[in-house]
């Protein structure tokens, strides 16, 4: 059954500071295995729920009503191809932590 | 499937149901089929263990050594009376500055039936003693759900008591059948998730709420003239800040069904709300004469309901 309003806890996952974390950090299993990638998403709870923040935002600027769960935006924003994925892959190669220099040698100028 | 051992004032029948409401449904509808009579409880050491001798649903047994058959306390003592502890309980103020809330537990407006009773570790608890110890009963039906207060996220368990009371209080008041578990197996019942969307129960039970204020027939015995006054008719000095505290509960809780349940926490602040009433009621007291102010629609306005 997935998660939902169902639960005893969706509440407190939803609007609970700890809950929210609590939340964000269930998907820890989707933060990346490489070592770089996994610091970087645990260190990005601020961002995604300002982030989703921001989206409620729009939507009420917008003049409608703000329905989107946390807990929603954290599925759609771990889904494959979601919005986790997209951050990663928009890093550089330096952001990401790679040593692109392994891969690209310095250009040698022989005189 | 569960097998729940059941005592009546006809002797103790074991049930097999999905929970315990359930449970307590086909009781009810065994005792009635069989002369009449209360559901009196469940008992706590065999209830929901599988036991090998268990029936189908809906079959019964009787009856089984050892339990009681006298009925509970509130078999004998009425629903409205008011010990020292429960006037004690009701001025006990408890959030939002004192001024709407108050732990509730004003006399006789649950209407629950005599001698209905819930199971605790320790026996059974009659629904009458559960009104003089709301939060404990509270505290117990979490436990009986293998929720625990004072573990992981248990401040936000015991945080759910306001929330949980009032929807308890406004179920008996205008849900229909009255419970015979009281505040503690209801609070088992959500608590194990078996209740549904909390939030989405109490919206709807706002909206009979404020139907409730309209149609003079469609609320319960128990939901007394004096009851719909404090809702639909407050005055200064009255004694319905309790009843309006819960009905805040209904609406905050309501509100996080319609809209982002976070955005909901942040939108509502439950004091302001309470400040703004308070200068509401000012306002009409102080332009002459004590009109008495919807509380109700109030809340239908703030909330957009």
């Amino acid at each position: 059954m997935p998660f939902g309003p169902d639960n005893y806890f969706y509440d407190f996952m939803e609007t609970d500071p700890a809950g929210q974390r609590s939340n964000y950090f269930s998907f820890q299993d989707k933060f990346g295995k490489a070592p770089n990638q996994k610091k970087w998403f645990e260190d990005q709870f601020q961002n995604v729920q300002n982030r989703y923040m921001g989206q409620l935002g729009q939507t009420v600027r917008g003049g409608g009503n703000p329905t989107q769960a946390f807990s929603g935006f954290l599925d759609n924003y771990f889904a494959q191809g979601g919005g986790a994925d997209q951050d990663w892959a928009g890093m550089s190669p330096s952001q990401r932590g790679v040593q692109d220099s392994r891969f690209a040698p310095s250009v040698r100028w022989n005189v | 499937m569960k097998y729940f051992l059941i005592r009546t004032t006809n002797g103790t029948i074991e049930v097999a149901a999905s929970d315990i409401n359930q449970a307590y449904q086909l009781a009810t509808q065994w005792v009635t089929a069989n002369g009449g009579g209360n559901v009196l409880g469940a008992d706590p050491s065999e209830n929901g263990g599988g036991g090998g001798n268990a029936q189908p649903v809906g079959a019964v047994t009787t009856p089984a050594v050892g339990f009681s058959r006298t009925p509970g306390r509130g078999a004998t003592s009425g629903a409205t009376d008011a010990s020292p502890l429960r006037e004690q309980q009701k001025t006990q103020n408890f959030a939002m500055g004192g001024r709407l809330y108050d732990l509730g537990g004003n006399a006789g407006s649950t209407g629950l039936p005599a001698g209905g009773s819930a199971s605790t570790k320790f026996g059974p608890v009659n629904t009458e003693v559960q009104k003089d110890f709301q939060y404990e009963s509270y505290l117990q039906g979490l436990k009986n759900a293998n929720r625990n207060p004072y573990g992981a996220f248990g401040s936000y368990l015991r945080e759910r008591y306001n929330p949980t009371r009032a929807a308890f209080r406004f179920n008996e008041l205008l849900g229909g059948s009255p419970s015979l578990t009281g505040l503690q197996g209801f609070t088992e019942q959500n608590a194990q998730g078996t209740g549904g969307d909390i939030n989405q129960q109490a919206l709807m039970q706002f909206r009979n709420l404020a139907g409730a204020g309209t149609q003079a027939n469609s609320f319960q015995p128990s939901f007394t003239q004096d009851l719909r006054d404090r809702l639909f008719n407050a005055k200064t000095g009255d004694d319905g800040s309790g009843l309006r505290g819960d009905a805040l509960q209904l609406a905050l809780a309501g509100a996080r069904s319609k809209i982002s349940p976070y955005f909901a926490s942040q939108a509502y602040n439950p004091d302001r709300i309470s400040d703004d009433f308070g200068e509401e009621m000012y306002r009409n007291t102080a332009g002459g004469g004590d009109q008495g102010v919807d509380f109700v629609n109030f809340l239908k306005k703030r909330f957009g309901f």
